[in-house]
C-alpha cells in the first residue's frame, strides 16, 4: 500500500506538471492567431514562422475519415500559410457538438451543416464571392442561400433510388439489363419474378433503418407531386387530405410491391445497413433500396460485379413525373465560422476548400479517395466508377427529384421513419400511414 | 447436505458463466475476420489472429490515450478522496442546520441528468477560458464527483466512534492533525471503494472529456470512441478495440478487489 | 472574548475542511444547474438569448404527448429493472455469503459488468442480440432467437431491462453482503437457538435487520434507471418506431437532433422533480422499515 501510494504521489505531480505544462501552451498558440488578426494583411503572414491553425470539426464523413485525413495532410504540405486540423466528432451527433462548441467559445472555423445552417445562419461568412461557389453547378446552392447569402459550399451530390446488382440483373432477363426499361410499377414487378426465378436470389433487400424510410423513402412522395411547395404547406396547414391523393397511393403501392419480394418479408425489421450491403454485394438479391455512398463497401466486397442505380416508380403510366427519374441532391454543405474565427482563419478556411475543389491533387482525394461526385466545374478527373457515371447521366438529362428532405424540419424524417417502419412491419395500414403523417405536419 | 451443496456450487457455475458469456464472445471475435464472426460467432475458426489487436492498438493512439486517463484518472481519484473524506468528517461531526442542508444538496444533486447541466456547463468555463485543459478537467470531476463520494464517507465516518476524536483532542492534536493521523488511516476500506467506484466512472467516463478535452490530450473512451466511429461495422477490429479499452480497468479492479469487499460497501450503510 | 475566538476556529475549521470541495461542488453543478433552470424561462438557443418567455418551454413540454409516453415507459421500465435487479442482486449475496466454494472468485466475476462503460456495453449486447442469437436461433430453430429481440417492441424492451440487470446487479450485491455482514453474529446465534429454520431467518430476522441496504440500493437502481441513456442508445437506439424511447434519450433528441433546445431543458428540469420526489418518497418509507439494531 505504501509503494502504491508513492506511485500515485508521482504520477499525481507529474500530471499536474503537465497539466501546467499544457496551460502555458494554450496562450502562446492564442497569440498566433490574435497577431495574424491585428495584422490583418495575408501577405505579411508568409513572413511569419508558423502557419494559421484552421480547425474543422469532423471528417466530412466517418467512412472516408482516413481518406480526408490524407487530404488534410497532403494540404498542410504542400503551403506554409495555414495549417488545417480536425476536431474529432467522436460519433456524436453534430448539432450537440456544434452547439457545445459555440457555447464554449471554440467553434470550429469550418464544418460541415445540412438542416443545421439555419440555426446557424447568422454565424457564418458569406461565400458568395469564392472562387469554388462560381464553379458550383447552377441549382446546388438553393439550400444554402439565406437572406440573400450564399452560406454553404455544395459538397458532392448523392442519389438514390433502386441500386442493383447487375450481374444478378443481367442473368434474369437473360441478356442486357436496361434500366431505361423499367418504367412503371408493371415492369418492375415483372423484374422482380425475373430475379426470383433465379436459383437462391431474393428480389429486394429493403432497409428498416429509420433515416432511410423517413428520409429517402419519404422524399419520393414530396417530390414527385404536381406542387410540391404547396403540397408541403397544405399538410402543415391541415388541408390535404393523403388518402385522397393519388400519388401517395402509387408510392405506397411500389412499397407494398418491394416488401412482398424483400428477403426479409417474414421478419421486415431485420434487415440493417450491413445486411444489405452484402445482400447486394454477394447477389444474395437484385434490388436495394439505398444510395451511392454505398457504392464503396459494394465494389470492395464484390468488385467483379457492377453496381448502378434505377428510379423508384410511382404509378403504371410511364409518362408519370417520377417514374424515370432519381432522387439527386446536396447532401451537406461546407461552411466557415465568421463569429469567433479570426479574419485569417476564414480565409485559411476558404482557401483549403478551394484547394479540395480546384487543384489536381485535392480533385483526385475528392474523387478517387473519398468517392465524391464534383460538383463544381472545372474537374479534371471524374468518377469512373458505374454508379457514380448513371447519376451524373441522369444529371445531365434533368431526370432528376429534388431532394424535399432538406426541407423538412429537424424532426421530420425520424418522426415519419418510426411511422414507415410501423407500415413495413405491418402494424398500421395505408390509411393510418397517412393519418400519422398528417399528425405529424399538423403540429408543424 | 451434499446434495444441498452441489445444488449451490451449480448455480455458482451457471450464474458465473452467464455474467463472463458476454466477455468471452468479445474477446473470441475479437482475433476473427468479418466474415467469420458473422457466420460463426460461437465457433473457434481456424484462422485466429492477433492482427486486429495490432491494427486497433496503432489506430487508436493507444498509449497517448492510455498515459492520458491515466494521469486524469489518478489525480482527479486522488484529489476527490482527499477532499470529500475531509468534508464528510466535517458534516459528520458538526450537527448544525447547515451541514444538514449541504449533505441533503449534495444527495439531491445526484439525480440531476449530466445533460441538464451540460450546455450551461460549457457556457460559463467556455467564457472563462478554462476548456481544453486536463488540468480543468480534474477540477471538474472534483466538483462533479463531491456529492456520491461525500455520501459513501458520510455513513461510514458515523460508525466510528466520537470518543476516539475526544481522547485526541484531549491531548492537545488540532482537528486537522487529528483527522489525518487518526481518523484518515481508519477510512482505509471506505477510501478504497470510493476509488474503485471514482476510477470506473472516471476512466470510462465519455461526455464530460468530449466537451472539455475536444482537440488535445485524448482520453482512451474519446479514442475509442472516434475508432468506432470509424470501424463499427468491422466487428473484428471494433472488438479489439472495446478489449483494449478494457484491460486496464479490469487489471486495475484485480489488484483492488480485496479492498473493496472488505471494509467497503459497510460505509454506505451506516 | 473566548467565544470569538471560537467562532473564529469554527469557522477556520470550516474552511480547512469544506470550502474548497463546496466550492467546486458550488461552481461546477450548483450554478450550471441554476443557470440551466434560468434559461427554460428564456428563448436561450444553447448559445444565445434574445428574450424571457415565461412558462411557454414548460407548457410546449407538458402538452407533448411523446414527452408523457416515453415517461411512462420509463417508469415501467424502471419498476421492472428495480425489481428484477434487486431481487437478483440479493440471490447473488445469498450465494456469495452461503458456504460455497470459491466465493470470491464468484463476487469479482459478478461485478465485472460494472468495470465497463454503457455505450460499450450496449454494443456488446446488441452483437449479442442481433447477431449471436439469430445464429443460435438458426443452427437450433428455437422460435425466440429466430429474429433479433432489438426489432421487437416487447422483446427490445426486455433486452434493455435484462442488460441493466446484469450491469447492475453486481453492484448491489456488495451492498447487499455488506447489510448480511452487519448483522450481530449473536442475533443470528440467538434464533437458530429457538430453532428458526434458514427461510424463517431469512424473512423474520435477517432482511429485517438489513432493510438499510435495500434503501440504499433501490435508491441506486431508481436513480439509475430513470437516467439510463447510454445503453438505451447503444442497444435499441429507441426502436422499433421509437416504441423503446426512453425519457432522457427522448429529451437529449429534443434538445439537440430536433434542435428545441429550450422544451428539452424544460423536461429535464421536469424529470428531476418528478425523480427527486420518487427517490425521496422511497428513501422516506425504508427509512420508516428500518430497525434499530
Amino acid at each position: 500500500m505504501k509503494k502504491l501510494s508513492v506511485v500515485l504521489a508521482v504520477v499525481l505531480v507529474l500530471s499536474l506538471f503537465t497539466g501546467c505544462q499544457e496551460n502555458k501552451d494554450t496562450p502562446d498558440k492564442g497569440n498566433v492567431t490574435n497577431g495574424g488578426d491585428v495584422s490583418g494583411d495575408t501577405s505579411n503572414n508568409e513572413n511569419s514562422k508558423e502557419a494559421v491553425e484552421v480547425t474543422i470539426l469532423g471528417t466530412i464523413k466517418s467512412e472516408i475519415g482516413e481518406a480526408f485525413e490524407e487530404a488534410v495532410a497532403t494540404y498542410n504540405q504542400s503551403q506554409k500559410q495555414f495549417k488545417i486540423t480536425i476536431i474529432p466528432m467522436d460519433g456524436q451527433n453534430p448539432f450537440e457538438k456544434m452547439t457545445a462548441l459555440y457555447a464554449s467559445g471554440h467553434a470550429p472555423t469550418i464544418m460541415v451543416m445540412g438542416q443545421e445552417m439555419a440555426e446557424f445562419k447568422d454565424r457564418l461568412l458569406d461565400l458568395s464571392e469564392t472562387e469554388f461557389t462560381k464553379l458550383a453547378f447552377p441549382g446546388t446552392q438553393a439550400n444554402a442561400t439565406m437572406d440573400g447569402k450564399i452560406l454553404g459550399m455544395p459538397f458532392t451530390v448523392e442519389g438514390f433510388g433502386l441500386l442493383y446488382n447487375k450481374k444478378v440483373l443481367n442473368e434474369a432477363v437473360g441478356g442486357t439489363f436496361d434500366p431505361a426499361e423499367i418504367q412503371t410499377r408493371t415492369d418492375l414487378k415483372e423484374l422482380l419474378d425475373q430475379i426470383e426465378a433465379l436459383d437462391g436470389t431474393k428480389a429486394v433487400h429493403l432497409s428498416p433503418m429509420d433515416w432511410s424510410l423517413g428520409a429517402h423513402v419519404t422524399n419520393i412522395l414530396f417530390s414527385t407531386q404536381a406542387k410540391k411547395a404547396d403540397f408541403m404547406n397544405g399538410l402543415k396547414a391541415g388541408s390535404i387530405n393523403l388518402m385522397d391523393n393519388e400519388i401517395y397511393h402509387g408510392w405506397l403501392d411500389t412499397f407494398d410491391l418491394l416488401m412482398e419480394y424483400n428477403i426479409h418479408e417474414a421478419s421486415p425489421l431485420s434487415g440493417d445497413y450491413d445486411g444489405g450491403t452484402i445482400d447486394l454485394a454477394n447477389g444474395k438479391v437484385g434490388l436495394w433500396f439505398m444510395g451511392n455512398w454505398a457504392y464503396a463497401p459494394l465494389h470492395e466486397l464484390n468488385p467483379e460485379s457492377e453496381f448502378g442505380i434505377m428510379p423508384y416508380p410511382i404509378s403504371d403510366n410511364p409518362e408519370d413525373y417520377g417514374n424515370t427519374h432519381i432522387s439527386v441532391g446536396v447532401p451537406m454543405y461546407m461552411v466557415v465560422d465568421k463569429e469567433r474565427s479570426s479574419q485569417q482563419e476564414q480565409e485559411g478556411a476558404v482557401d483549403f476548400l478551394t484547394w479540395l475543389v480546384t487543384s489536381s491533387e485535392g480533385q483526385d482525394y475528392f474523387v478517387n479517395q473519398m468517392n465524391f461526385i464534383p460538383t463544381f466545374n472545372g474537374f479534371e478527373t471524374m468518377p469512373k466508377d458505374y454508379m457514380s457515371k448513371e447519376i451524373l447521366r441522369y444529371t445531365e438529362e434533368g431526370r432528376t427529384l429534388e431532394w424535399m428532405n432538406m426541407k423538412y424540419p429537424a424532426d421530420g424524417w425520424p418522426a415519419m421513419g418510426a411511422s414507415m417502419q410501423k407500415y413495413l412491419n405491418g402494424v398500421i395500414d395505408q390509411e393510418a400511414l397517412a393519418e400519422e403523417f398528417e399528425a405529424y405536419w399538423e403540429k408543424q | 447436505m451434499k446434495s444441498k451443496r452441489l445444488l449451490i456450487s451449480t448455480i455458482g457455475v451457471l450464474s458465473a458463466v452467464s455474467f463472463l458469456f458476454p466477455f468471452f464472445i468479445i474477446l473470441l471475435n475479437a482475433l476473427k475476420n468479418k466474415a467469420d464472426i458473422i457466420q460463426y460467432p460461437l465457433a473457434i475458426t481456424k484462422d485466429l489472429s492477433f492482427s486486429n489487436y495490432i491494427e486497433a492498438f496503432n489506430e487508436m493512439n493507444y498509449l497517448t490515450s492510455i498515459m492520458n486517463s491515466l494521469l486524469i484518472t489518478v489525480s482527479s481519484v486522488i484529489v476527490l478522496i482527499v477532499f470529500t473524506s475531509m468534508l464528510a468528517y466535517y458534516l459528520v461531526r458538526h450537527k448544525t442546520v447547515m451541514t444538514k442542508i449541504i449533505f441533503i444538496v449534495l444527495i439531491a444533486s445526484m439525480i440531476i441528468p449530466f445533460q441538464a447541466l451540460m450546455i450551461p456547463f460549457v457556457t460559463i468555463y467556455g467564457k472563462l477560458g478554462m476548456l481544453n485543459s486536463r488540468l480543468s478537467l480534474i477540477c471538474f470531476y472534483l466538483g462533479f464527483g463531491v456529492s456520491l463520494s461525500t455520501f459513501l464517507f458520510h455513513g461510514f465516518i458515523k460508525t466510528i466512534p466520537t470518543a476516539i476524536d475526544e481522547s485526541a483532542m484531549m491531548d492537545g492534536a488540532s482537528q486537522f492533525r487529528l483527522f489525518w493521523s487518526i481518523i484518515f488511516p481508519m477510512l482505509k476500506p471506505i477510501a478504497s471503494t470510493v476509488a474503485i467506484l471514482n476510477v470506473l466512472w472516471i476512466w470510462n467516463d465519455f461526455l464530460l472529456p468530449s466537451l472539455v478535452l475536444f482537440q488535445e490530450a485524448r482520453t482512451l473512451p474519446l479514442s475509442t470512441f472516434a475508432f468506432f466511429g470509424k470501424y463499427t461495422s468491422q466487428y473484428g477490429l471494433a472488438m479489439a478495440g472495446l478489449v483494449l479499452s478494457i484491460v486496464p480497468v479490469v487489471i486495475f479492479y484485480l489488484i483492488m478487489q480485496k479492498y473493496i469487499i472488505s471494509g467497503v460497501t459497510q460505509g454506505s450503510l451506516k | 472574548m473566548l467565544k470569538e475566538k471560537s467562532r473564529w476556529k469554527k469557522l477556520l475549521s470550516f474552511i480547512q475542511f469544506c470550502f474548497i470541495p463546496l466550492f467546486a461542488f458550488l461552481m461546477i453543478v450548483i450554478i450550471p444547474f441554476i443557470s440551466g433552470v434560468f434559461n427554460t424561462f428564456t428563448d436561450f438557443n444553447g448559445i444565445e438569448m434574445t428574450k424571457m418567455v415565461g412558462v411557454e418551454n414548460y407548457r410546449k413540454a407538458l402538452t407533448d404527448k411523446t414527452f408523457w409516453s416515453t415517461l411512462w415507459l420509463t417508469i415501467q421500465y424502471v419498476l421492472c429493472s428495480v425489481i428484477f435487479t434487486n431481487l437478483i442482486a440479493f440471490l447473488l449475496a445469498l450465494l456469495v455469503t452461503s458456504k460455497i466454494k470459491g466465493k470470491h472468485f464468484l463476487r469479482s466475476v459478478f461485478f465485472m459488468p460494472n468495470l465497463i462503460g454503457g455505450v460499450i456495453l450496449g454494443f456488446i449486447w446488441q452483437f449479442i442480440f442481433s447477431k449471436f442469437m439469430v445464429y443460435i436461433g438458426d443452427a437450433t430453430g428455437i422460435a425466440l432467437f429466430q429474429y433479433s429481440w432489438l426489432i421487437d417492441t416487447n422483446k427490445g424492451f426486455w433486452a434493455m431491462v435484462i442488460v441493466s440487470v446484469w450491469q447492475m446487479s453486481g453492484y448491489l450485491m456488495l451492498i447487499y453482503i455488506a447489510g448480511f455482514i452487519g448483522i450481530p453474529k449473536e442475533v443470528l446465534e440467538a434464533s437458530s437457538i429457538d430453532g428458526a429454520t434458514k427461510i424463517k431467518q431469512l424473512v423474520h430476522i435477517r432482511i429485517p435487520l438489513m432493510i438499510q441496504a435495500f434503501t440504499i440500493a433501490v435508491f441506486l437502481t431508481i436513480k439509475n434507471s430513470f437516467m439510463v441513456y447510454d445503453l438505451n442508445l447503444s442497444l435499441t437506439n429507441g426502436g422499433p418506431y421509437r416504441s423503446t424511447e426512453m425519457i432522457t434519450m427522448h429529451i437529449y433528441n429534443e434538445a439537440f437532433l430536433f434542435q428545441a433546445y429550450g422544451t428539452g431543458q424544460a423536461k429535464a428540469v421536469i424529470l428531476f422533480v418528478i425523480v427527486a420526489a420518487v427517490a425521496i418518497t422511497q428513501v422516506l418509507i425504508t427509512k420508516r422499515m428500518e430497525v434499530e439494531s
